[in-house]
Protein backbone atom coordinates (compact mmCIF):
# COMPACT_ATOMS: atom_id res chain seq x y z
CA UNK A 1 0.00 0.00 0.00
CA UNK A 2 1.21 3.47 -0.79
CA UNK A 3 2.28 5.60 1.85
CA UNK A 4 0.82 9.03 2.39
CA UNK A 5 3.62 11.50 1.24
CA UNK A 6 4.37 15.40 1.10
CA UNK A 7 5.64 16.92 -1.81
CA UNK A 8 9.30 16.05 -1.46
CA UNK A 9 7.95 12.60 -1.87
CA UNK A 10 8.68 11.64 1.81
CA UNK A 11 6.63 10.21 4.11
CA UNK A 12 4.84 12.65 6.81
CA UNK A 13 2.96 12.56 9.93
CA UNK A 14 -0.37 13.41 8.83
CA UNK A 15 -1.28 13.55 12.31
CA UNK A 16 0.00 16.80 13.25
CA UNK A 17 0.19 18.10 9.50
CA UNK A 18 -2.36 20.05 7.92
CA UNK A 19 -6.45 19.47 8.85
CA UNK A 20 -8.55 17.30 9.60
CA UNK A 21 -10.21 17.24 6.58
CA UNK A 22 -6.91 17.44 4.25
CA UNK A 23 -5.20 14.86 6.28
CA UNK A 24 -8.52 12.89 5.93
CA UNK A 25 -8.43 13.62 2.42
CA UNK A 26 -4.89 12.58 2.18
CA UNK A 27 -5.63 9.05 3.57
CA UNK A 28 -8.49 8.24 1.08
CA UNK A 29 -6.63 8.78 -2.06
CA UNK A 30 -3.37 7.04 -0.56
CA UNK A 31 -5.22 4.00 0.95
CA UNK A 32 -8.77 3.54 -0.85
CA UNK A 33 -7.07 1.39 -4.00
CA UNK A 34 -5.34 -1.06 -1.63
CA UNK A 35 -8.18 -1.31 0.82
CA UNK A 36 -10.90 -1.97 -1.64
CA UNK A 37 -8.88 -4.76 -2.51
CA UNK A 38 -8.13 -6.17 1.08
CA UNK A 39 -12.18 -5.83 0.76
CA UNK A 40 -12.48 -7.75 -2.29
CA UNK A 41 -10.50 -10.71 -1.05
CA UNK A 42 -12.28 -10.91 1.87
CA UNK A 43 -15.66 -10.87 0.81
CA UNK A 44 -15.98 -11.68 -2.76
CA UNK A 45 -18.32 -9.05 -3.81
CA UNK A 46 -17.58 -5.53 -5.88
CA UNK A 47 -20.54 -3.77 -4.20
CA UNK A 48 -19.49 -5.33 -1.18
CA UNK A 49 -16.01 -4.33 -1.18
CA UNK A 50 -17.04 -0.78 -1.99
CA UNK A 51 -19.24 -0.25 0.86
CA UNK A 52 -16.68 -1.63 3.04
CA UNK A 53 -14.05 0.63 1.85
CA UNK A 54 -16.53 3.43 2.56
CA UNK A 55 -17.64 2.14 5.96
CA UNK A 56 -13.99 1.79 7.00
CA UNK A 57 -13.09 5.42 5.84
CA UNK A 58 -16.49 7.04 7.59
CA UNK A 59 -15.60 5.22 10.80
CA UNK A 60 -11.46 6.21 10.29
CA UNK A 61 -12.95 9.70 9.50
CA UNK A 62 -14.70 9.44 13.50
CA UNK A 63 -11.70 8.65 14.95
CA UNK A 64 -9.12 10.30 12.93
CA UNK A 65 -7.80 11.92 16.00
CA UNK A 66 -6.37 8.39 17.28
CA UNK A 67 -4.13 8.30 14.31
CA UNK A 68 -0.60 9.75 15.12
CA UNK A 69 1.43 8.60 12.12
CA UNK A 70 1.07 7.42 8.94
CA UNK A 71 3.25 4.50 8.98
CA UNK A 72 0.85 2.73 11.22
CA UNK A 73 -2.59 3.93 8.81
CA UNK A 74 -2.36 1.29 6.81
CA UNK A 75 -2.43 -1.35 9.61
CA UNK A 76 -5.11 0.52 11.02
CA UNK A 77 -7.39 0.73 8.56
CA UNK A 78 -6.72 -2.92 7.73
CA UNK A 79 -8.10 -3.82 10.99
CA UNK A 80 -11.03 -1.16 11.03
CA UNK A 81 -11.84 -2.94 7.63
CA UNK A 82 -11.66 -6.79 8.94
CA UNK A 83 -13.78 -5.60 12.31
CA UNK A 84 -16.55 -4.23 9.29
CA UNK A 85 -16.57 -6.97 7.15
CA UNK A 86 -16.79 -9.12 10.28
CA UNK A 87 -19.30 -7.18 11.52
CA UNK A 88 -21.22 -7.43 8.58
CA UNK A 89 -21.01 -11.31 8.04
CA UNK A 90 -22.19 -11.18 11.29
CA UNK A 91 -25.74 -9.69 9.94
CA UNK A 92 -25.34 -11.35 7.08
CA UNK A 93 -23.56 -14.62 6.58
CA UNK A 94 -22.40 -14.23 2.31
CA UNK A 95 -22.01 -17.87 0.96
CA UNK A 96 -18.75 -19.05 0.19
CA UNK A 97 -19.92 -19.75 -2.83
CA UNK A 98 -19.88 -16.22 -3.91
CA UNK A 99 -16.10 -16.23 -4.06
CA UNK A 100 -15.82 -19.77 -5.29
CA UNK A 101 -18.20 -19.62 -8.04
CA UNK A 102 -16.60 -17.14 -10.17
CA UNK A 103 -17.00 -19.15 -13.11
CA UNK A 104 -20.69 -18.62 -13.17
CA UNK A 105 -20.78 -15.05 -13.47
CA UNK A 106 -21.67 -14.34 -17.30
CA UNK A 107 -21.82 -11.02 -18.60
CA UNK A 108 -21.10 -8.99 -15.75
CA UNK A 109 -17.98 -10.13 -14.99
CA UNK A 110 -16.51 -8.81 -11.63
CA UNK A 111 -12.91 -7.48 -10.78
CA UNK A 112 -12.09 -11.23 -10.91
CA UNK A 113 -12.40 -11.59 -14.46
CA UNK A 114 -11.09 -8.55 -15.81
CA UNK A 115 -7.50 -8.16 -16.55
CA UNK A 116 -4.72 -11.12 -16.30
CA UNK A 117 -4.97 -14.72 -14.98
CA UNK A 118 -8.03 -14.52 -14.29
CA UNK A 119 -7.19 -18.73 -13.43
CA UNK A 120 -4.93 -17.66 -11.01
CA UNK A 121 -7.62 -15.53 -9.37
CA UNK A 122 -10.03 -17.96 -9.64
CA UNK A 123 -7.48 -20.31 -7.63
CA UNK A 124 -7.12 -17.36 -4.86
CA UNK A 125 -10.87 -17.05 -4.68
CA UNK A 126 -11.23 -20.87 -3.89
CA UNK A 127 -8.88 -20.67 -0.50
CA UNK A 128 -10.45 -21.34 2.43
CA UNK A 129 -10.41 -17.84 4.14
CA UNK A 130 -7.91 -18.50 6.81
CA UNK A 131 -5.57 -18.98 4.24
CA UNK A 132 -6.38 -16.26 1.59
CA UNK A 133 -6.49 -13.39 4.21
CA UNK A 134 -2.78 -13.87 5.34
CA UNK A 135 -1.88 -14.27 1.84
CA UNK A 136 -3.26 -10.76 0.61
CA UNK A 137 -2.14 -9.06 3.59
CA UNK A 138 1.10 -10.10 2.92
CA UNK A 139 0.97 -9.73 -0.87
CA UNK A 140 -1.00 -7.07 -1.09
CA UNK A 141 -0.01 -5.35 1.72
CA UNK A 142 3.17 -5.73 2.16
CA UNK A 143 3.08 -6.58 5.75
CA UNK A 144 5.48 -8.92 7.56
CA UNK A 145 4.28 -12.33 9.07
CA UNK A 146 4.71 -10.34 12.57
CA UNK A 147 2.73 -7.92 11.02
CA UNK A 148 -0.41 -10.23 9.75
CA UNK A 149 0.27 -12.09 13.30
CA UNK A 150 -0.49 -8.82 15.15
CA UNK A 151 -3.50 -8.31 13.02
CA UNK A 152 -5.01 -11.32 12.78
CA UNK A 153 -4.42 -12.20 16.40
CA UNK A 154 -2.45 -15.49 15.90
CA UNK A 155 0.89 -16.50 16.34
CA UNK A 156 3.46 -15.33 13.25
CA UNK A 157 4.35 -19.44 13.27
CA UNK A 158 0.68 -19.60 12.34
CA UNK A 159 0.71 -17.42 9.93
CA UNK A 160 4.21 -18.62 8.37
CA UNK A 161 2.34 -21.99 8.35
CA UNK A 162 -0.48 -20.43 6.35
CA UNK A 163 0.84 -18.64 3.63
CA UNK A 164 2.70 -21.54 3.09
CA UNK A 165 -0.36 -24.08 2.69
CA UNK A 166 -2.07 -21.11 0.79
CA UNK A 167 0.53 -20.93 -1.77
CA UNK A 168 1.36 -24.73 -1.52
CA UNK A 169 -2.64 -24.90 -2.52
CA UNK A 170 -2.36 -22.29 -5.42
CA UNK A 171 0.41 -24.27 -7.38
CA UNK A 172 -1.74 -27.59 -6.45
CA UNK A 173 -5.20 -25.97 -7.89
CA UNK A 174 -3.15 -24.57 -11.11
CA UNK A 175 -1.24 -27.91 -11.82
CA UNK A 176 -4.44 -29.55 -11.46
CA UNK A 177 -3.45 -31.70 -8.33
CA UNK A 178 -4.66 -31.96 -4.85
CA UNK A 179 -3.96 -29.36 -2.80
CA UNK A 180 -2.41 -31.75 -0.32
CA UNK A 181 0.72 -32.31 -3.02
CA UNK A 182 3.62 -31.96 -1.75
CA UNK A 183 5.94 -28.33 -3.11
CA UNK A 184 9.46 -28.67 -3.29
CA UNK A 185 9.80 -31.96 -1.59
CA UNK A 186 8.39 -30.73 2.01
CA UNK A 187 5.62 -31.84 3.69
CA UNK B 1 20.44 -22.76 7.54
CA UNK B 2 19.96 -26.66 5.32
CA UNK B 3 17.92 -26.80 2.29
CA UNK B 4 14.79 -27.89 4.80
CA UNK B 5 14.90 -25.06 6.44
CA UNK B 6 15.43 -22.54 3.61
CA UNK B 7 12.40 -24.36 1.66
CA UNK B 8 10.36 -23.74 4.54
CA UNK B 9 11.04 -19.85 4.57
CA UNK B 10 10.64 -20.19 0.90
CA UNK B 11 7.04 -21.06 1.37
CA UNK B 12 6.17 -18.57 4.03
CA UNK B 13 8.36 -15.20 2.88
CA UNK B 14 9.62 -16.13 -0.73
CA UNK B 15 11.21 -12.64 -0.81
CA UNK B 16 13.88 -14.33 1.10
CA UNK B 17 15.70 -11.56 2.92
CA UNK B 18 16.70 -13.29 5.15
CA UNK B 19 20.80 -13.21 5.73
CA UNK B 20 21.12 -16.78 6.38
CA UNK B 21 18.85 -17.32 3.40
CA UNK B 22 21.16 -16.21 1.26
CA UNK B 23 24.05 -17.46 2.31
CA UNK B 24 22.40 -21.03 1.95
CA UNK B 25 21.29 -19.84 -1.65
CA UNK B 26 24.72 -18.76 -2.75
CA UNK B 27 26.13 -22.33 -2.26
CA UNK B 28 23.09 -24.72 -2.88
CA UNK B 29 22.12 -23.92 -6.73
CA UNK B 30 18.74 -26.29 -6.41
CA UNK B 31 17.34 -24.37 -3.72
CA UNK B 32 18.62 -21.12 -5.98
CA UNK B 33 16.75 -22.51 -8.92
CA UNK B 34 13.43 -23.03 -6.32
CA UNK B 35 13.98 -19.59 -4.79
CA UNK B 36 14.22 -17.87 -8.47
CA UNK B 37 10.65 -20.30 -9.18
CA UNK B 38 8.76 -18.52 -6.23
CA UNK B 39 9.60 -15.52 -6.83
CA UNK B 40 8.21 -15.74 -10.70
CA UNK B 41 5.18 -17.04 -8.63
CA UNK B 42 4.97 -14.57 -6.28
CA UNK B 43 4.96 -11.81 -8.90
CA UNK B 44 2.25 -13.63 -10.93
CA UNK B 45 0.54 -14.07 -7.57
CA UNK B 46 1.21 -10.32 -6.48
CA UNK B 47 -0.25 -9.21 -10.29
CA UNK B 48 -3.53 -11.47 -9.79
CA UNK B 49 -4.31 -9.98 -6.23
CA UNK B 50 -4.42 -6.71 -7.45
CA UNK B 51 -8.15 -6.84 -8.62
CA UNK B 52 -9.20 -3.43 -10.86
CA UNK B 53 -9.94 -0.34 -8.49
CA UNK B 54 -13.67 1.04 -9.58
CA UNK B 55 -13.21 3.90 -10.96
CA UNK B 56 -13.82 7.08 -8.93
CA UNK B 57 -13.85 5.31 -5.49
CA UNK B 58 -12.20 7.82 -3.72
CA UNK B 59 -14.59 10.69 -4.85
CA UNK B 60 -17.05 8.71 -3.43
CA UNK B 61 -16.15 7.72 -0.23
CA UNK B 62 -14.59 11.78 -0.30
CA UNK B 63 -18.33 12.52 -1.61
CA UNK B 64 -20.04 10.10 1.46
CA UNK B 65 -18.11 11.80 4.08
CA UNK B 66 -19.28 15.14 3.49
CA UNK B 67 -23.00 13.96 2.65
CA UNK B 68 -23.44 11.07 5.05
CA UNK B 69 -21.76 12.31 8.80
CA UNK B 70 -22.10 14.41 11.29
CA UNK B 71 -19.05 16.17 12.93
CA UNK B 72 -17.41 14.62 15.12
CA UNK B 73 -18.38 15.14 18.37
CA UNK B 74 -16.43 17.89 20.07
CA UNK B 75 -15.63 17.98 24.23
CA UNK B 76 -16.43 21.76 25.64
CA UNK B 77 -13.82 22.34 27.79
CA UNK B 78 -15.74 24.21 30.16
CA UNK B 79 -18.39 21.43 30.87
CA UNK B 80 -18.08 20.41 34.41
CA UNK B 81 -21.35 19.08 35.53
CA UNK B 82 -21.27 15.67 36.18
CA UNK B 83 -24.82 15.11 35.59
CA UNK B 84 -24.73 16.37 32.18
CA UNK B 85 -21.77 14.96 31.06
CA UNK B 86 -23.05 11.49 32.02
CA UNK B 87 -25.93 13.01 29.88
CA UNK B 88 -23.87 13.57 26.91
CA UNK B 89 -22.09 10.08 27.10
CA UNK B 90 -25.47 8.56 26.80
CA UNK B 91 -27.00 10.60 24.08
CA UNK B 92 -23.34 10.27 22.32
CA UNK B 93 -23.14 6.62 22.74
CA UNK B 94 -27.21 6.48 21.48
CA UNK B 95 -25.99 8.36 18.41
CA UNK B 96 -22.85 6.13 17.73
CA UNK B 97 -25.19 2.95 17.71
CA UNK B 98 -27.66 4.68 15.93
CA UNK B 99 -25.28 5.85 13.54
CA UNK B 100 -23.66 2.37 12.72
CA UNK B 101 -26.89 1.13 12.64
CA UNK B 102 -27.83 3.24 9.86
CA UNK B 103 -24.65 3.07 7.69
CA UNK B 104 -24.36 -0.50 8.44
CA UNK B 105 -28.47 -0.50 6.38
CA UNK B 106 -27.17 1.62 4.22
CA UNK B 107 -24.19 -0.79 2.68
CA UNK B 108 -26.80 -3.98 3.00
CA UNK B 109 -28.85 -1.96 0.65
CA UNK B 110 -27.05 -1.12 -1.38
CA UNK B 111 -25.01 -4.48 -1.47
CA UNK B 112 -28.13 -6.04 -2.08
CA UNK B 113 -29.73 -4.58 -4.91
CA UNK B 114 -26.22 -4.08 -6.99
CA UNK B 115 -26.10 -8.45 -6.30
CA UNK B 116 -25.15 -10.49 -9.14
CA UNK B 117 -28.26 -12.19 -8.75
CA UNK B 118 -30.63 -9.06 -8.64
CA UNK B 119 -29.10 -7.55 -12.04
CA UNK B 120 -32.26 -9.40 -13.53
CA UNK B 121 -34.74 -7.35 -11.73
CA UNK B 122 -33.73 -3.98 -12.83
CA UNK B 123 -33.76 -4.87 -16.74
CA UNK B 124 -37.37 -5.56 -16.07
CA UNK B 125 -40.00 -3.01 -17.34
CA UNK B 126 -43.21 -4.95 -16.97
CA UNK B 127 -45.47 -4.18 -14.21
CA UNK B 128 -46.32 -6.61 -11.65
CA UNK B 129 -49.79 -6.81 -10.48
CA UNK B 130 -51.17 -4.71 -7.67
CA UNK B 131 -52.31 -7.52 -5.95
CA UNK B 132 -48.93 -8.74 -5.45
CA UNK B 133 -47.17 -5.32 -4.43
CA UNK B 134 -49.87 -5.50 -1.81
CA UNK B 135 -49.56 -9.28 -0.80
CA UNK B 136 -45.70 -8.58 -0.68
CA UNK B 137 -46.46 -5.07 1.97
CA UNK B 138 -49.26 -7.07 3.91
CA UNK B 139 -46.52 -10.41 4.76
CA UNK B 140 -44.50 -7.84 6.26
CA UNK B 141 -47.31 -6.22 7.82
CA UNK B 142 -48.05 -3.38 5.79
CA UNK B 143 -51.32 -2.58 4.40
CA UNK B 144 -51.38 -0.28 1.62
CA UNK B 145 -53.20 2.70 0.78
CA UNK B 146 -52.33 2.70 -3.22
CA UNK B 147 -49.82 0.86 -5.16
CA UNK B 148 -47.84 3.12 -7.20
CA UNK B 149 -47.29 2.25 -10.91
CA UNK B 150 -44.43 1.07 -12.80
CA UNK B 151 -43.40 -1.36 -10.33
CA UNK B 152 -41.81 -4.05 -12.70
CA UNK B 153 -40.20 -6.13 -9.58
CA UNK B 154 -40.97 -7.16 -6.03
CA UNK B 155 -40.09 -9.41 -3.77
CA UNK B 156 -39.65 -10.09 0.02
CA UNK B 157 -36.19 -9.99 0.90
CA UNK B 158 -34.29 -10.21 4.23
CA UNK B 159 -31.30 -7.83 4.10
CA UNK B 160 -28.92 -8.80 7.18
CA UNK B 161 -31.54 -8.74 10.27
CA UNK B 162 -33.79 -6.54 8.57
CA UNK B 163 -37.42 -7.68 7.04
CA UNK B 164 -37.44 -5.52 3.43
CA UNK B 165 -39.78 -5.66 0.24
CA UNK B 166 -37.68 -4.82 -2.71
CA UNK B 167 -39.10 -3.67 -5.66
CA UNK B 168 -37.62 -1.92 -8.95
CA UNK B 169 -39.61 1.26 -10.01
CA UNK B 170 -39.82 0.63 -13.91
CA UNK B 171 -39.84 4.26 -16.12
CA UNK B 172 -38.59 6.88 -18.35
CA UNK B 173 -35.28 7.95 -16.50
CA UNK B 174 -33.60 4.11 -15.76
CA UNK B 175 -34.84 1.78 -13.46
CA UNK B 176 -34.96 2.84 -9.62
CA UNK B 177 -34.38 0.41 -6.70
CA UNK B 178 -36.93 1.16 -4.20
CA UNK B 179 -36.35 -0.82 -0.91
CA UNK B 180 -38.87 -0.67 2.09
CA UNK B 181 -37.26 -1.91 5.82
CA UNK B 182 -39.90 -2.29 7.77
CA UNK B 183 -40.05 -0.99 11.55
CA UNK B 184 -36.50 0.40 11.11
CA UNK B 185 -37.38 4.19 10.68
CA UNK B 186 -34.39 6.56 10.20
CA UNK B 187 -34.15 9.83 11.96
CA UNK B 188 -34.49 11.67 8.88
CA UNK B 189 -33.94 11.87 5.17
CA UNK B 190 -31.07 12.02 3.75
CA UNK B 191 -28.92 11.16 0.55
CA UNK B 192 -25.99 9.23 0.17
CA UNK B 193 -23.77 7.57 -2.48
CA UNK B 194 -22.99 3.71 -2.55
CA UNK B 195 -21.96 1.49 -4.98
CA UNK B 196 -21.36 4.15 -7.68
CA UNK B 197 -25.03 4.99 -6.98
CA UNK B 198 -27.23 7.62 -5.88
CA UNK B 199 -29.13 7.05 -2.78
CA UNK B 200 -31.76 7.85 -1.02
CA UNK B 201 -33.56 7.36 2.19
CA UNK B 202 -36.75 8.69 3.91
CA UNK B 203 -38.38 7.95 7.09
CA UNK B 204 -41.95 6.68 6.45
CA UNK B 205 -44.66 5.14 8.58
CA UNK B 206 -42.80 2.75 10.77
CA UNK B 207 -39.61 2.02 8.32
CA UNK B 208 -37.85 3.29 6.42
CA UNK B 209 -37.57 3.65 2.28
CA UNK B 210 -34.63 3.20 0.24
CA UNK B 211 -34.22 4.44 -3.32
CA UNK B 212 -30.99 4.04 -5.33
CA UNK B 213 -30.89 4.78 -8.92
CA UNK B 214 -28.21 5.98 -11.44
CA UNK B 215 -29.80 9.59 -10.83
CA UNK B 216 -31.78 10.52 -8.47
CA UNK B 217 -34.37 12.15 -11.05
CA UNK B 218 -37.31 10.00 -10.09
CA UNK B 219 -36.74 10.14 -5.92
CA UNK B 220 -39.22 13.10 -5.17
CA UNK B 221 -41.57 11.58 -7.57
CA UNK B 222 -41.58 8.18 -5.98
CA UNK B 223 -41.22 9.14 -2.64
CA UNK B 224 -44.30 11.33 -2.87
CA UNK B 225 -46.32 8.40 -4.32
CA UNK B 226 -45.04 5.61 -1.75
CA UNK B 227 -45.65 7.99 0.78
CA UNK B 228 -48.99 8.16 -0.16
CA UNK B 229 -49.27 4.47 -0.83
CA UNK B 230 -47.61 3.57 3.22
CA UNK B 231 -48.96 6.18 5.25
CA UNK B 232 -52.45 6.74 3.71
CA UNK B 233 -53.74 4.01 5.77
CA UNK B 234 -53.20 2.43 9.60
CA UNK B 235 -50.17 0.42 8.21
CA UNK B 236 -49.08 -2.61 10.77
CA UNK B 237 -51.32 -5.49 11.51
CA UNK B 238 -50.86 -7.29 14.75
CA UNK B 239 -49.67 -10.73 14.71
CA UNK B 240 -47.11 -9.71 11.92
CA UNK B 241 -44.06 -11.24 10.72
Amino acid sequence: MTEVASQDGKPRSVGVAGNRQQQFEALVRAHSGELYRYAYWLCGQDALAQDLVQETFLRAWRSLDALRDDIAAKAWLATILRREHARLYERKPMPTTDITDLELSDDTPGPEHRGEDAVLRAAIARLEPKYREPLVLQVLGGFSCAEVAAQLGISESAVMTQVFRARQKLRALLDGKEPEAELHGLP
Amino acid sequence: MDCLEFRRLLGSDPQVGDADARAHMATCSACAALAADAQAFEARLSAALAVPVPDGLAERILAARRSDVVEPFQPRRRLGWIALAAAASVLLAFGVVRYRQATSLRAMVAAHVTAPDEHDALAMVAPVPQAEVEHAFADRGVKLADVPPEVAYVSECPIGRWRSVHMVSAGTGGPVSVVYIVRDRAEKASGFHRAGLVAREVPMADGTLFMLAASDARFDALEHAWRNAIEGLPRVASGSN
